[in-house]
């Protein structure tokens, strides 16, 4: 009878992670080894198909190329919700580890080492995947970059655009009599800067900026925060402006969905709205201040936190606690417990 | 340590570091592919910055430059109007007649250049932009514009004729032939139109399956041209009713096409020169010429070799009966513009801004100049 030695080589889970990583090993050597080029890649799997169906929903759809634009932006959109929401939670998860992450930090910090070890312990008990928010923002960058580039490659402004649109399309009669595509589109021509897609999209961007921001009391990051909020939509807002509008059109349907679903997430976040959270205000004072009048779970970590006071009192935090309470109950209850007995 | 905070505001600046990059990249601004004209002894070209300088043939030396006026230069983030090469810069060829030069501009001017000083003598501004070239007859100058329109210019006063701009419904970036007192031309809209010169008024017009963006060529009757529906189409120029259409080509025509013998050279963007009966509109090579990349160039001929060059640079000599390669060199730049022939020379303005000259029979590169400032 031979001995049967247990088996000591790791066993390969099938998750997202392992996937994506397999697939970029795969590909890295693909690279390496000249077999694929990287452009001609990215253009046959998802620039050229995405440029196709733009031109035959352009074909569909009254032959109006800003629907068409509307139509792809949501589908794809769609197509990485899953994406999206899994980076959103997350994200949303290791804010709320912060408060226990301070308190190891304060009982570690002269051993680093206990530190690493102890914070990696608390992953794994929250079952918090560090890296959890960064994939699948990777995994969604190239199909964003995909469909930025269809579109503004669609709106072939310049005849070099028009020309390099020629090497993109399929040779199928529906898609080739698509070409031009009609730029026109509500107010705007597609192929021009417009002022007021351009004032869409910094606005939208600002909101979403604002709400997907993370509270936080640390004076820098406060004014990081701060650089932000106002760089990327006033950066946008200029871009919008000297671009063909078809981006602004994009740019614009993208970050209305992304709000969308950021709300459905984690609510508004840090976007206050005075006037609703007055009347909010108005309503809790005879039962006496906000933070104790059934908002206990999050005063609670607000204080451990103390970073989360900006929150307070917000229309957001309203939809957010009840959410909470619908969708992550169990978890939630089970964070509780950890928390007491500790 | 993971900072979760730190990486969230981490991560918001790579995003916006990756998105303004890629903003950025997506910015490939019109640059132009202007052609180049012999007169005499006086060879004229236009650069990619918009000026047109007027060049000794045999060395290359400058003669005079004009540029337009410094105010209508674009600047560099203004992408959709042209970006830093917005200004003058055209994608026809100059053309000159009567002691001027005429070229028409991406910024949506028309100029009057005279062509023994270099100053100019008129612009006409056609409130569009202009990617094609224009064509002079009779005293009257035509050129499509972005916005759809043909117009009409007087070429002593710089005024609009009556009876025009003629409108089209989608862009003309086909430049203009005129013969006969009939303007031939193509238009975005698929169709190739022909307008009475004289009025302005509509003969006929003939519809494709695609933009045509070619030029037409008019010879013995019949108007030969390209269309984006890949196929190549020869129409009567008198009925406008179609003769024949040429269909073994995978992608579009874009480029002049070129008539010697009863052969029409037609080079299309998939790659490939084909050389069609005129009559017929059969293969009149056994093979098409596959040059290995798209082409826009349009060809020309010198004695009975056809001078083609791909868009990746690679210029061919072609035996115009049998369709075999005779020479061909590699110019590692880009060529869009259409090339021209004087004599066995040939001149070639590529796109990194330099005039290249060789030899059409043999090949052998003479000189070429750099176009810059």
């Amino acid at each position: 009878m031979s001995e049967v030695t247990p088996n000591t080589m790791p066993k390969f889970r099938l998750n997202f992670r392992n996937v994506f990583l397999l697939l970029l090993v795969v590909l890295i050597f693909l690279f390496v080894t000249g077999v694929v080029s990287p452009v001609s890649l990215f253009d046959t799997v998802l620039l050229q198909p995405m440029l196709n169906f733009l031109a035959i929903l352009s074909n569909y759809l009254f032959g109006s190329f800003g629907l068409a634009i509307v139509v792809l932006t949501v589908i794809v959109r769609l197509v990485t919700l899953p994406l999206t929401q899994r980076q959103l939670r997350s994200t949303r998860a290791m804010q709320e580890l912060q408060p226990k992450m301070k308190e190891l930090q304060k009982k570690y910090a002269k051993d680093k080492e206990r530190l690493n070890q102890e914070t990696m312990k608390l992953y794994k008990e929250q079952g918090v995947n560090p890296l959890g928010c960064a994939l699948p923002m990777l995994v969604q960058f190239p199909i964003w970059i995909a469909l930025y580039q269809a579109v503004i490659q669609g709106v072939a402004f310049a005849p070099e655009n028009l020309l390099g649109l020629s090497e993109q399309l399929y040779s199928l009669p529906l898609i080739q009599e698509a070409v031009p595509l009609n730029r026109h589109f509500l107010w705007f021509d597609l192929g021009t800067g417009d002022i007021f897609m351009a004032l869409l999209v910094g606005a939208s961007m600002w909101v979403l900026q604002k709400m997907s921001q993370p509270p936080s009391a640390d004076p820098s990051q406060q004014q990081m925060g701060k650089i932000m909020l106002w760089m990327m939509p006033l950066m946008f807002g200029f871009f919008a402006l000297t671009f063909p509008s078809g981006l602004s059109l994009y740019w614009v349907l993208t970050n209305l969905i992304s709000i969308v679903i950021q709300y459905r997430m984690t609510g508004w976040g840090s976007l206050t709205v005075p006037s609703l959270s007055s009347i909010q205000g108005r309503f809790q004072q005879p039962f006496g201040p906000p933070a104790a009048s059934g908002e206990g779970e999050k005063g609670g970590e607000a204080g451990e936190d103390g970073a989360i006071t900006e929150s307070k009192g917000t229309f957001g935090d309203d939809v957010d606690s009840h959410r909470k309470k619908v969708s992550h109950g169990k978890s939630r209850d089970k964070r509780k417990v950890r928390r007491r007995s500790s | 340590m993971f900072d979760a905070k730190r990486a969230v505001s981490m991560k918001t600046i790579i995003v916006a570091i990756v998105l303004a990059t890629l903003v950025l990249s997506g910015c490939v601004g019109p640059r132009g592919w202007p052609g180049v004209a012999v007169d005499g002894d006086t060879l004229f070209v236009g650069t990619m910055d918009g000026r047109v300088l007027a060049l000794n043939p045999d060395s290359g030396s400058r003669i005079w430059q004009w540029k337009p006026e410094a105010e209508e230069a674009g600047s560099f983030l203004d992408c959709a109007s042209g970006g830093q090469f917005g200004a003058g810069m055209s994608y026809g060829i100059p053309v000159v007649a009567d002691g001027m030069v005429y070229v028409g501009a991406y910024n949506g001017k028309v100029y009057a250049i005279d062509a023994g000083s270099g100053f100019d003598v008129w612009n006409y501004d056609t409130d569009s932009s202009i990617a094609g070239g224009v064509a002079v007859a009779g005293g009257t100058l035509f050129v499509g514009t972005s916005d759809g329109e043909l117009h009409a210019i007087d070429v002593a006063s710089g005024e609009s004729k009556q009876g025009f701009p003629f409108q089209t419904e989608k862009k003309i970036w086909s430049t203009p032939v005129v013969q006969d007192g009939t303007v031939y031309f193509g238009s975005l809209d698929h169709r190739l139109y022909a307008v009475d010169a004289g009025t302005g008024e509509l003969k006929w017009d003939f519809e494709t399956d695609g933009g045509i963006a070619s030029p037409p060529l008019v010879v013995g009757g019949v108007v030969y041209v390209g269309s984006f529906d890949s196929k190549f189409y020869a129409v009567d120029a008198y009925t406008g009713e179609e003769k024949w259409a040429f269909d073994q080509a995978g992608n579009w025509f874009w480029s002049e096409a070129l008539y010697e013998e009863g052969i029409i050279y037609a080079c299309s963007l998939d790659h490939n020169v084909y050389a069609i009966d005129a009559g017929s509109g059969k293969l009149a090579w056994a093979t098409p010429f596959d040059t290995g990349g798209p082409i826009k160039s349009s060809p020309v001929i010198v004695g009975d070799v056809l001078v083609v060059a791909s868009e990746a640079g690679i210029v061919y000599g072609i035996d115009s009966d049998s369709g075999e390669e005779v020479w061909d060199f590699d110019l590692e730049f880009k060529v869009l513009a259409p090339l021209c022939a004087s004599g066995t020379e040939v001149y070639l303005n590529a796109q990194d801004n330099r005039l290249y000259t060789f030899d059409g029979a043999t090949g052998r590169q003479d000189w070429s100049v750099s176009l810059v400032e």
